[in-house]
């Protein structure tokens, strides 16, 4: 058994000359390119994740703002037209009475994507500064983020919608506005963001740190 | 994305219901089924299991 089991509970695989599959989670040495089970390629550690990750953060704080600014929804009636941003039509269901459609819209379009972008950016900021890394509570928010990462698409879903119900020549017409193509590219950079961060890197650290 | 999908129909039927009469037909609750199979079906399916399988098949041995 080697030494190291005494203070650390896991064998870190690439200290043993193996890598793990990220498809299929089988073992295959270092030296080999692609997975014997599943021929995907192999990496003991993703190469630039942080890099990559810190620029998909980057693109989507930059898509936040025109997603906010711009408007969602054009409604277009026999009263006249409306246009709603974001927090436009939060408020507005809020003004019908619907506290629970408004929390819902609140929670997909403004507390999942910003609770998103400020987990990703610790979970860097703790891969840069070990000092600060906890990684089971670490490797917890990644898990959330990837959890409900997906749900932000709420809103976006919605938009397309209406817009393709709501076609009552001449009555009443939906048509969507600039910022949801904005807000779907906060989604998908978030997302992608999530796929290119290596939670191996979280236990990294901690290996590290316990050598000290 | 199906269940996601799913409750963005909710939302958006009751932003049309302000607007119109909506009536659900058969199709509707096709999909809420369909939604909810899908997600149990997905949550269900031991990754793991079934690329051992594959791996056993390619290699024609036991994986480790
Ligand atoms: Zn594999």
């Amino acid at each position: 058994m080697p030494e190291y089991q005494h203070f650390s509970p896991v064998l870190i695989a690439k200290n043993q000359s193996i890598t793990s599959c990220p498809v299929c989670n089988g073992l295959s040495p270092n030296s080999e390119s692609h997975c014997a089970a599943c021929d995907s390629a192999l990496h003991s550690r993703m190469p630039a994740s942080l890099q990559r990750t810190i620029a998909l953060l980057i693109t989507a704080c930059f898509l936040y703002v025109p997603a906010n600014v711009f408007n969602i929804l054009r409604t277009e009636g026999v009263e006249g037209s409306m246009e709603k941003t974001i927090v436009g039509s939060i408020i507005m269901f809020m003004d019908q009475g619907s506290y629970v459609l408004a929390l819902i819209v609140f929670t997909a379009s403004i507390i999942v994507p910003t609770g998103k972008i400020a987990a990703l950016s610790w979970l860097c900021i703790c891969a840069i500064t070990p000092r600060w890394s906890q990684p089971l509570s670490n490797t917890r928010l990644y898990r959330l983020t990837e959890l409900f990462g997906r749900w932000s698409m709420i809103d976006v879903f919605v938009v397309a919608l209406l817009s393709s119900l709501v076609q009552l020549d001449g009555l009443m017409s939906i048509t969507p506005g600039a910022a949801v193509m904005a807000f779907a590219g906060v989604v998908i950079a978030t997302m992608l963001a999530t796929m290119s961060f290596d939670t191996r890197l979280i236990w990294d650290l901690w290996e590290k740190n316990n050598e000290r | 994305m199906a269940e996601v999908f799913l409750i963005s129909a909710f939302i958006s039927m009751v932003k049309v219901l302000s607007l119109a009469d909506l009536e659900l037909e058969i199709g509707f609750w096709s999909y809420i089924l369909f939604a909810i199979t899908l997600s149990v079906a997905i949550n269900s399916i031991d990754k793991l299991q079934s690329w051992r399988t594959v791996y056993k098949l390619v290699t024609n041995k036991a994986a480790v």
